[in-house]
């Protein structure tokens, strides 16, 4: 399986690709090029790249970065789940040992980005990317920021040294659009109320309202990594999908990368029910004037789908609490929205409570003396 | 020499003391007629019925401490018997808890009005009942009965005491208060406590359930906005009638629902002071 790095055309160092200045950077002699400029070289360091060894070997083994016929002998042993892959960097020749999943990783003695290319070819190339707005040092500051407006996290729990790992990863999502015929059929009322005499009179008027048209519904995220946590790797939705691009291996420069696990006929049956409470709810909010409308019937069916296998920016941050505990965050690496569990000040949250419990009940004391 | 001024100082002294007769006299006429609480301009009275009147007056007055007076009035200028009442009121005492009882035979209306405590205790309910009586005599032109008989149930409602369930009501502002007029002690029931307390012990609560839930991610999660991701292009956009049914509801009528039992209804009236009562034609 070959491996790609992305070399400086000036000195032949590594590129990384800079979320500030949205190009390519080389550490070593300061370029920097812009993608249309390092599209043949990539090609060129692609070919080179080409002799790279793969072999599976168990995962209590993959350390040891065993190569050759006895790996392949044990993965199969292990089993398909339990393995992981062996690429040799393209910068150093040492053996890098990743998940099945990883699409980009750094060498673990050079340091050096590494692309493993077919990772992310023929079925499993991602069709758009969005590429990091957010670097290291922005990720670190929202970060910060995010913890410094909860509240009700203990005094001093959370510090910048504290921060055990900061890594953005592109994550693989399903990004769905669809086309819908829906029509629904509805009973809604209106009410007048007049007075005649001494009597008041409540005239309900019955209406049956039948509303029938295409519902267009874009960008429903569907994370594809069985190995991220869900909750998190939603939690940093949504996107601006007016920035995705087209994909290109040159963005994962500098960054993780993961591949998809999860096939959408996997995601299939829970986003075609979602998407049929969305069309029946676009349908209803089309139905104005009425009092207590409600659905009779509906008649839902999708004329058009698209799937957007789509890479998505994440900074993932793992902090070690000054309880011991770890703690896990996701950070869209677009706008910095921020993800993840926080640790509670028990009796910060409590004094709060009880002063607004307070405020509440002299309010009401209150309205009670001068409105009752 | 002596004679002369001891002369001069009788004359001071018989001088002081017709002065003092005098001011005793003019102070004894003021106050007779600041203490006048019968006033039967329209001429409806023998002078013994004005007497009986006044006696009936005073014995009320000695039940309940308040300044009450009984006015007639035949005068087309008087356009509002309301804004009479209360100035007449007025004039007779700005402070004092009282009942002025008009009886206007331009208009042919019964109106009274309550300043200070009374309206507390001639709330609406009360003086309805109170219209009633008087409207029994008033009918067959027996206007002193008419007059004694609100006077009768004036003290009768004075030895009741406050309703129970009594609320002033602000006809002006459209608020509630209890117990007293507008700045006077209003009070809070050890109910009212508890209902705050519950309040304040539910908002506690919730608080913390939303905090608690919110850091550990129980709610707060990302869902998909479908009216902002999404469009509509209606094909069919049809509306049709299907039935009609209609309910009738009487509505009671002197008792709308805001104004129960214990209801005062008060306004600012002539004098920028506090007047409850109200009026009936006959």
């Amino acid at each position: 399986m070959s491996t790609i790095s992305i070399k400086c055309p000036n000195c032949g160092g590594e590129l990384i690709f800079d979320p500030k200045s949205q190009k390519y950077k080389c550490e070593y002699c300061g370029s920097d090029f812009a993608l249309d400029e390092i599209k043949t070289e990539d090609t060129k360091t692609q070919e080179a790249s080409d002799s790279a060894q793969t072999a599976r070997v168990g995962t209590d083994t993959g350390t040891s970065a065993e190569t050759g016929a006895d790996a392949s002998a044990e993965t199969e042993a292990a089993g398909e789940e339990a393995s992981a892959v062996v690429y040799t960097c393209p910068s150093c020749g040492a053996q890098i040992v990743t998940d099945q999943t990883t699409a980009a990783t750094f060498c673990y003695y050079c340091h050096n980005p590494v692309l493993l290319s077919e990772q992310l070819t023929g079925e499993f190339h991602p069709d758009q990317i969005i590429p990091f707005e957010i670097d290291r040092k922005q990720a670190e500051q929202h970060f910060l920021d995010f913890v410094q407006k909860k509240k009700f996290v203990p005094n001093a729990f959370f510090q910048k040294n504290q921060i055990e790992k900061l890594t953005g990863i592109y994550y693989p999502y399903w990004v769905y659009d669809a086309e819908l015929d829906g029509a629904i059929s509805a009973e809604g009322s209106k009410i007048r109320v007049f007075m005649s005499g001494d009597e008041e009179i409540t005239e309900t008027r019955i209406y049956r309202m039948e509303r029938q048209g295409e519902v267009s519904l874009r960008e429903i995220t569907k994370h594809a990594l069985k190995k991220s946590d869900r909750l998190l790797a939603e939690g940093v939705l949504p996107y601006d999908f007016s920035k995705a691009e087209p994909f290109h291996m040159g963005y994962l420069s500098g960054f993780y990368a993961e591949k998809r696990d999860i096939e959408r006929m996997e995601l299939e049956p829970e986003v075609r029910s979602e998407v049929e409470n969305y069309t029946r709810d676009l349908l209803e909010d089309t139905i104005q004037g009425y009092t207590g409308v409600h659905i009779i019937s509906d008649n839902i069916r999708p004329i058009q789908e698209t799937w957007h296998y789509t890479l998505l920016p994440v900074w993932t941050v793992t902090y070690k609490g000054l309880n011991g505990k770890m703690y896990y965050y996701s950070m869209n690496g677009q706008n910095g929205k921020t993800y993840g569990e926080l640790p509670i000040d028990r009796k910060k949250v409590f004094l709060s409570g009880i002063l607004i419990g307070g405020i509440v009940f002299a309010i009401m004391l209150l309205l009670g003396y001068f409105m009752f | 020499m002596k004679i002369i001024q001891r002369k001069t100082r009788y004359l001071v002294w018989f001088a002081g003391l017709l002065l003092s007769i005098v001011m005793f006299m003019a102070g004894s006429l003021s106050a007779y007629a600041m203490g006048r609480q019968v006033y039967d301009d329209a001429g409806l009275f023998s002078d013994e019925e004005v007497t009986e009147l006044t006696e009936a007056v005073d014995e009320a007055e000695n039940e309940t401490g308040w300044d009450l007076m009984l006015l007639t009035v035949d005068d087309a200028s008087v356009v509002s018997t309301q804004d009479y009442a209360e100035e007449k009121f007025n004039e007779y005492t700005e402070s004092d808890d009282g009942i002025a009882f008009v009886l206007d035979m331009n208009a042919r209306v019964f109106y009274i009005a309550t300043a200070g405590e009374t309206y507390e205790y001639i709330v609406d309910t009360r003086l309805n009942e109170m219209l009633d009586h008087a409207m029994e005599y008033a009918g067959s032109g027996d206007y002193e009965q008419a007059m004694i008989a609100m006077l009768e149930d004036t003290v009768t409602y004075y030895q009741e005491g406050k309703p129970d369930n009594l609320a002033i009501y602000d006809e002006d502002s459209g608020i509630y208060y209890r117990d007293s007029q507008n700045g006077g002690a209003r009070s809070l029931s050890s109910g009212d406590f508890l209902i705050a307390a519950l309040l304040g012990a539910a908002a506690c609560l919730i608080f913390c359930l939303v905090i608690t839930g919110k850091y550990r991610l129980k709610f707060g999660r990302y869902h998909y906005n479908a009216r902002e991701h999404g469009t509509v292009d209606l094909h069919r956009n049809e509306d049709h009638f299907v039935r009609q049914f209609v309910t009738r509801r009487k509505i009671p009528k002197n008792d709308p629902p805001s104004k129960g039992g214990g209801t005062s209804s008060v306004h600012q009236g002539a004098g920028g002071r506090s007047f409850g009562g109200g009026g009936r034609g006959f």
